[in-house]
């Protein structure tokens, strides 16, 4: 009899711990329902409550200011929500597209322009909708921005986003004091130095004690393979490369490929760059560990509050001696607006980033982030304002002017990763060519799935 | 063919004793169901969260998946080009050296250490702490601290390399040493946990062995060979199995320190599988990768299994 009870209650108990699971928990806030509009449950107002869920990642200043952009959006479209989601910057764009795997992708989000390939192919992106932003064409639109600025989100005619976030290139950020202790006189602002000139002067900046190396010459992050990209691609195009073919492969045989790979093999065995001592890339350029390196306009305001006594400066972007022409490099993280999203959705949605893309000086004051969108702050043109922030930017805007966005695939990841491991074994001292035709089978390889 | 008509009696009763066992109205059947009861939710647990994504990672192995499209049927295809991926192939070969690199060492120290702290001296407790810090911080944290002692310029061992006269040490940046320096670092996160489990052991090891062997004479060391270790052998196969299993899951270190290199010399083969599904998204491959990293799994517990002899009794 006492079994038959303790069976019951037992089998009582999981029956109530499955159902309690399975149920919602009673005091749980309301959990917002992607998709779909629903009825506000406070307040006077009778309209549907639409629910934006806006991802982007979680770079710390940036934060305060998109959620004062929401607050002031709510403000004035109150029958919109703004669920507002951060997540960790590595492996960002992995978490979008988990989300829409799961059918929980958000309504807005923050992506990089390589990955404009994957999400037309998934069809995750809407084309934007120009009368959010106050013009009635998308030609009108594109004329909002800066020339070529949306070039990497256009694709069959129509434009994938609704401005710009982040928009960058990469100049040669460098130590004054250390090229004036090695006799060397500070680089030209108007024309850009050769990179075989910064092979010889990154190695008469590198500093030894014995074998111990105390300051590099110049550095960047060699493990992370979207750095790989940015600084070699330009390299790469200079010397008349491009990674896809006309055909749509990759060529990592390439001539103008190896001539960049055995230069960066130079520098190494100079010791002009040494990826075993990097640590972080501003601060050991603030820290004096390294000499030079290469960064965008989000490096200024860092640079200025980690060391305000280091004197330093900015130099275009270096070319080949016997370049083809003059290639920097463009990227830029952008606005998107989910194409899964319903259309009421969609029109709140794109209303939503016409208030975020007109917040140039926000951005720029409290983040650090350069924006596409034209403007006029302080009666002077975007470009003029940021300059009046920091004269050296003129450097680095005039570098703007030669930019090229990354390579199109939808292999991004697997491509630019294979680039950073064929590098880091260039770096050891393998053979160049070798390194590379392995590089290229597995490219291949990666393109064929 | 069905044996002889007494044997198929016997079958015959023994299913029904079977049958009334479970289904009977005795107090026995009642306790046997009462016990299913309770074993219910974790047959539960062990089916949702360990079963059904086995099979599912192996359903998935067969299509070519990126998550945002439709899965397309390939069959076998995804196991037949693992095998000729030498990034796969040297990924399960950086899994082996690394694993058998750490978890050989840590069998041999964590006894040692075990052995040590079994005995009383002064200080023991304080020295156990001391030695068990390393278990207790996280990986990460532990990865990023042995990421500075690697420094080529300030780090621990290249300074204290200098001192005796070494130089142009570069544990992570050269193929040779990265794996090296990752067996070190990991064998000194890991030991502490494994020497605890010995010490269990050994404390779980009667007194009256010893005090009998030491009335027949026996010295230290053969009392350490002919009762301490056969005695150990159950807990010495829970650690080969755990430690080796542990190992070839490793991950953190690589991601923080080498990203996998230089080059793939540390490209382990969690990392190729989180690579491949989750930054290329390949879904299909990887899962297939996982399913032969099981397999790997599961012949090396068989064959440790086998080594030791272990009996259901031990």
């Amino acid at each position: 009899m006492k079994t038959r009870v303790s069976a019951t209650l037992v089998l009582s108990l999981i029956l109530a711990l499955l159902l309690s699971a399975c149920a919602s928990p009673a005091a749980a806030p309301a959990t917002p329902t992607i998709g779909t509009p629903s009825t506000p449950t406070t307040g006077t107002s009778s309209a549907p409550t639409i629910e934006l869920l806006y991802m982007t990642h979680n770079h710390a200043p940036s934060i305060p200011v998109n959620e004062a952009i929401i607050a002031e959006f709510e403000a004035t479209h109150p029958n919109v929500k703004i669920i507002f989601d951060n997540a960790p910057h590595a492996n960002f764009e992995q978490k979008v597209l988990t989300a829409f795997a799961g059918g929980q992708g958000p309504d807005v989000f923050w992506a990089g322009d390589w990955m404009v390939p994957q999400f037309l192919d998934s069809g995750i992106i809407a084309p934007v909708d120009p009368t959010a932003f106050g013009v009635a064409t998308q030609d009108e639109f594109e004329a909002l921005f800066e020339p070529g600025s949306l070039d990497a989100f256009k694709a069959n005619g129509k434009i994938y986003t609704g401005g710009i976030s982040e928009y960058n290139t990469f100049s040669l950020i460098y130590n004054v004091d250390a090229l004036k202790e090695a006799g060397i006189k500070p680089l030209p602002k108007d024309r850009p130095i050769t990179w075989e000139e910064l092979a010889d002067i990154a190695t008469r900046l590198t500093v030894k004690e014995g074998d111990v190396i105390k300051r590099v010459g110049l550095s960047w992050p060699f493990n992370v393979p979207i750095w790989t990209v940015l600084i070699q691609e330009p390299m790469l195009r200079q010397k008349g490369g491009e990674l896809i073919t006309p055909e749509g492969m990759p060529d990592f045989t390439q001539e103008p490929m190896v001539a960049v790979m055995t230069y960066l093999q130079k520098l190494r065995q100079a010791d002009a760059i040494d990826p075993a001592t990097y640590t972080d890339l501003l601060q050991d350029f603030a820290n004096g560990r390294s000499a030079m390196i290469f960064g965008g306009p989000w490096a200024v305001a860092p640079l200025k509050t980690m060391n305000p006594n280091l004197n330093w400066d900015i130099a275009p972007l270096p070319q080949f001696a016997n370049a083809k022409e003059r290639v920097t490099t463009l990227y830029a993280w952008a606005w998107f607006v989910s194409a899964k999203s319903s259309p009421e959705k969609q029109k709140a949605a794109w209303e939503f980033v016409n208030l975020l893309t007109s917040k140039q000086k926000e951005w720029w004051e409290k983040v650090g982030y350069v924006q596409a969108r034209k403007t006029e702050i302080d009666g002077k043109p975007l470009r003029e304002y940021y300059i009046q922030t920091d004269p050296r930017l003129a450097t680095i805007f005039a570098d703007y002017a030669y930019g090229k966005f990354e390579f199109r695939s939808t292999k991004y990841f697997e491509l630019s990763d294979i680039w950073t491991r064929a590098q880091n074994r260039i770096l050891t001292g393998e053979d160049v060519m070798s390194v590379l035709r392995d590089a290229q089978a597995q490219a291949k390889a990666a393109m064929t799935d | 063919m069905f044996g002889t008509p007494q044997e198929q009696n016997l079958r015959h009763q023994s299913f029904h004793q079977r049958r009334r066992g479970i289904l009977g109205n005795t107090l026995e059947a009642r306790k046997k169901r009462l016990g299913l009861v309770f074993a219910l939710p974790a047959f539960l647990f062990f089916g949702a969260f360990y079963l059904y994504p086995l099979f599912q990672t192996f359903y998935v192995s067969l299509f070519s998946w990126g998550l945002l499209d439709d899965p397309k049927f390939l069959g076998m295809t995804n196991y037949s080009r693992l095998f000729t991926d030498k990034e796969f192939i040297n990924s399960v070969w950086v899994s082996f050296l690394y694993s058998f690199g750490v978890v050989i060492p840590i069998w041999f120290i964590a006894l040692g250490l075990a052995l040590i702290f079994n005995r009383t001296f002064p200080g023991r407790q304080a020295y156990l702490t001391v030695y068990y810090i390393p278990a207790v911080i996280s990986l990460t944290v532990w990865s990023l601290i042995w990421l500075l002692m690697y420094n080529p310029t300030f780090g621990i061992f290249s300074v204290a390399a200098r001192a005796l006269g070494i130089t142009g040490l570069r544990m992570l940046d050269d193929p040779s040493t990265a794996m090296p320096a990752m067996i070190i670092l990991s064998i000194w996160k890991g030991t502490p946990v494994y020497m605890v489990i010995f010490i269990a052991g050994l404390r779980a090891i009667p007194n009256d062995y010893y005090e009998a062997a030491q009335i027949d004479g026996a010295n230290a060391a053969q009392c350490l060979l002919y009762i301490t270790l056969p005695l150990l052998r159950p807990v010495f196969l829970y650690v080969m199995v755990i430690s080796i299993i542990e190992a070839f899951k490793v991950f953190t270190p690589m991601y923080i320190l080498t990203n996998g290199g230089p080059g793939s010399a540390t490209r382990v083969l969690s990392m190729f599988i989180f690579q491949n599904g989750f930054q290329y998204l390949k879904m299909g491959y990887a899962s297939a990768a996982s399913v032969i990293f099981l397999l790997i799994l599961l012949a090396l517990a068989i064959i440790q299994f086998r080594l030791l002899r272990f009996q259901q009794n031990d």
